[in-house]
């Protein structure tokens, strides 16, 4: 690397950083000289989070049992839940959005289950199916599933008229005018909804194992608050906010390739 | 438009014949979930129900005073952000990390914190809501013509000036859309707080107080039917505005989620 | 006879409980309300949808509280888990707790203080419940099964961890769970078998022997944790230290009522449904744990002491420095 180009590049990852490391720096110190129950410093969340998680062999990252357990349950959930979410609303949204007449009459349906709050219908869920994985992921499927079938109708509904019509004028057939001209329109809409039903995932996954769990993230949280562990409440929060970090670099990361992959082939077709 | 609306009536007619029929047919054991007719009866019972009522105005109280103070907060939060690239620049690893953090997972941090009921569900709430304004401000800012700008710069115009002329405006429409999407999480937000922490009114403690008995379910969920539809009454107002205020703008915003 | 050794009990502990008031008022005269006027006349008191809230809601009604020149202001919670964050915020003054969420709370530094104990446990209150086709019959067949209780790291937790210890089983190497879900739900998952069994208390104990003849496996009040003290009066140690005067007016208001309670079932059971959603007839027959009318440190040391053997402290605890 050049030295100049090497100069950029850390001005450019400095400016990114500062704040962050100045706020955590700031925080410690005030959190350190005040003492709050309530908020305690950085550091001790750290040291929390080190002691319950990270005390494993380097082989598995230095994470624990207790971590790698809880963590994949949840993860493992919250996966199965955007996917199963992911594939049905994406489905059901681009079939509703090719007809008009379906969608019109399912619209206040729709409208209105995403509009009601999914932790007043636990106490629903947890009578209609079995406690634990099977009405976790009820929960999570029912949370997440509306942003991805929304903006599929939406995405779907843009596929340009002009371009459909030569797609047929050409005698393609139902299945290739779907692939190449009805989903690359609809894509970028589909993956902002895929992106937005992710991070409720996140949510929901939480919310899911407060009621009725055994294992995961949220569990733990709902044990440290039962303990009256604020530190350990703390260090459950810093990890989501981590996770949360990641999953989205990762979909960002997946978004831009299948997005450029798509642009090349709708320019193919 | 008439006939959008036959229709989606009939949908949801059809659907609760559906459920109806699911219960009388034994499909669902009626001992596992009321019947259909009975949640709606218990729904329609609820308008006349005083106590219901109290909760009602509670929850949109709580979810009112949120939404202001969200506003207040993330549109000139989003104004910084999205004008200054620099603070843009070091303040997108905060606002990346504090942005997938659950509020449910903060309500128990939050009762504590808080040192009120009203502060706690309005601290949950405006944490749940602030992301949709801050990024749809800050968007909008982005987005603003770089010509126009250009312009009434080299007419003299200062930073500020150019800020109100021009950017607010052309910002306008997409913060509207961040604000109706704020709307619809916060009052979901209210609820779900009142749920996990109790409290002495709104729909959420209505619905703990019912289910803390025995045979309630059709209560409980005539409750969350009527959250269901003050959430759906509030984001169709929401969009009749945008549509009517902004009729130029075509909305491509929601993308930006 | 069980009355009888309760009146006898009831009258020795009123006249405790009013020392113990009398001493609260005097010990810190450097307060400014020397003159024993109130700090405070107005408590926000948070209570539960169970029995043991009914002296309270009896205290209001025979006008106790009104006589010592208090307004006492009662919020129901669904559980302690949700009203104790309100004590320590102070958005409400005293709360009905069980002393085991007081001695969690104090030992992780947020101090609280028993005001006066409310109960104790009796037979057959807090059992472990499954269905009745289950093939669990035993405790020992506990082993590897999943257990709800209403709240995880608490006294559902350390009462069966510790009956099933007196069983042979242990909780740790026998691989038992524990899942948090509130007490309406179980019914339903135990009919499902989204559970194994169920710790429950009244009225869905109840319930589920009714519903679903689900038959008892487990006594979680037998052996170290027979006539365990289970509820209490609670405040924060701050609240305690400002207001002395009032919190020996309220002491004084309770007693009696604790003392009508105590010797009056009925007056339990007919004011139970203004506060619980529960109806008269099963409001008559549900099992209700006897009501104590003196706070005593032996009986309390012994709550603390269980929940240190079983890790629910991390180490020894005092329980004089809660009263």
């Amino acid at each position: 690397m050049k030295p100049r180009t090497l100069l950029s590049w850390v001005v450019r990852v400095l400016s990114v950083v500062w704040l962050p490391v100045v706020t955590v720096v700031v925080w410690q110190k005030v959190t350190a000289a005040k003492q709050e129950p309530f908020f305690p410093e950085p550091l001790v969340i750290w040291e929390r989070m080190r002691a319950a998680w990270f005390t494993g062999p380097a082989s598995h990252l230095w994470m624990n049992e207790e971590a790698t357990s809880n963590w994949f349950a949840s993860l493992g959930r919250m996966f199965t839940g955007w996917v199963v979410a992911g594939v049905l609303g994406i489905i059901l949204g681009v079939a509703l959005g090719r007809s008009q007449r379906v969608s019109d009459y399912l619209d206040p349906l729709l409208q209105f289950g995403r509009a009601m709050p999914p932790p007043a219908l636990v106490p629903f869920f947890i009578s209609v199916f079995k406690i634990g994985t099977q009405m976790q992921l009820a929960t999570i499927i029912f949370g997440v599933i509306w942003p991805v079938l929304l903006n599929s109708i939406d995405g779907a509904r843009s596929a340009d008229r002009v371009k459909l019509d030569t797609a047929l004028v050409f005698g393609m057939s139902r299945w290739m005018v779907l692939r190449y001209v009805i989903l690359p329109a609809a894509a970028p809409k589909i993956f902002a909804g895929l992106r937005l039903s992710l991070s409720l995932s996140l949510i929901l996954m939480v919310l899911s194992e407060l009621v009725g769990s055994t294992n995961g993230i949220g569990y733990q949280l709902l044990r440290a608050q039962r303990d009256f562990d604020v530190p350990q409440m703390w260090a459950g929060i810093v990890l989501l906010g981590v996770l949360g970090l990641v999953l989205n670099a990762l979909f960002v990361l997946v978004e831009r390739r299948v997005l450029a992959w798509h642009r090349g082939s709708q320019g193919m077709a | 438009m008439r006939q959008r609306l036959i229709r989606g009536g009939l949908g949801v007619l059809v659907f609760l014949a559906l459920a109806e029929a699911a219960t009388r047919l034994e499909i669902i054991k009626s001992s596992v979930l009321p019947p259909m007719s009975a949640v709606v009866r218990q729904a329609v019972l609820l308008t006349a129900d005083s106590e219901f009522l109290r909760d009602v105005w509670a929850t949109l109280y709580v979810w009112a005073f949120g939404m202001v103070i969200t506003v207040a907060v993330g549109v000139p939060l989003g104004v910084l952000l999205g004008s200054l690239p620099a603070v843009n620049r070091a303040a997108k690893g905060i606002v990346e990390f504090l942005r997938p953090i659950p509020s449910v997972a903060l309500v128990p941090l939050a009762i504590v914190i808080a040192q009120s009921d009203l502060g706690m569900k309005t601290t949950v709430i405006v944490y749940a809501s602030l992301w949709p304004v801050l990024i749809n401000t800050m968007y909008g800012m982005q987005e603003v013509d770089p010509l126009a700008k250009e312009t009434l710069r080299s007419y003299g115009f200062g930073r500020l000036a150019v800020l109100r002329r021009v950017a607010l405006p052309s910002a306008t429409p997409f913060i509207a859309t961040g604000v109706r999407l704020a709307a619809s999480v916060g009052l979901i937000l209210a609820v779900s707080a009142e749920l996990l922490a109790g409290g002495s009114h709104g729909i959420g403690v209505f619905i703990l107080r019912q289910s803390s008995g025995i045979d309630t379910l059709d209560e409980v969920l005539a409750a969350a039917v009527w959250a269901g539809a003050i959430g759906l009454v509030v984001n169709q107002a929401l969009i009749q505005l945008e549509r009517t205020m902004f009729r130029w703008h075509t909305v491509r915003t929601e993308a930006a989620l | 006879m069980k009355f009888g050794r309760l009146r006898r009990a009831a009258s020795v502990g009123l006249v405790g409980i009013l020392a113990a008031g009398l001493f609260a008022g005097c010990g810190d005269s450097d307060d400014p309300g020397e003159d024993g006027g109130l700090e405070k006349s107005t408590i926000n008191m948070g209570t539960l949808p169970i029995p043991y809230a009914a002296p309270v809601y009896l205290a209001e009604q025979k006008g106790f509280f009104k006589a010592e020149g208090l307004t006492v202001k009662t919020e129901v919670f669904p559980g302690g888990a949700a009203a104790l964050p309100k004590l320590l915020g102070g958005q409400i003054d005293m709360m009905v707790s069980n002393h085991m969420s007081a001695i969690s709370a104090t030992a992780k530094g947020q101090k609280m203080r028993i005001l006066a104990e409310i109960d104790l446990g009796v037979e057959k209150e807090l059992p472990v419940l499954v269905a009745k086709d289950s093939p669990i019959h035993s405790p020992a067949d506990l082993k590897g099964k999943t257990i709800a209780l209403n709240t995880l790291r608490n006294l559902g937790e350390l009462t069966v961890t510790s009956a099933l210890a007196t069983a042979g089983v242990d909780v740790k190497k026998d691989n038992v769970k524990f899942t948090e879900m509130p007490f309406p739900s179980m019914v339903q998952a135990l009919e499902k078998k989204s559970v194994d069994a169920i710790w429950v208390a009244e009225p869905f104990l109840t319930d589920a022997q009714k519903k679903l003849g689900a038959r008892p496996v487990l006594d979680s009040l037998t052996g170290a944790t027979k006539e365990l003290p289970l509820d209490g009066y609670v405040a924060t140690d701050a609240f305690v230290r400002k207001n002395p005067n009032t919190v020996a007016a309220f002491k004084r208001a309770i007693a009696k009522a604790q003392q009508l309670a105590a010797t009056d079932r009925n007056a339990v059971v007919n004011i139970l449904p203004s506060y619980a959603k529960i109806d008269k007839s099963t409001a008559s027959s549900i099992v209700i744990g006897p009501f104590v009318t003196s706070t005593s440190e032996t009986r309390l040391q012994r709550v603390a002491d269980l929940m240190f053997q079983y890790g629910f402290l991390d180490k020894k605890f005092d329980i004089k420095t809660m009263l």
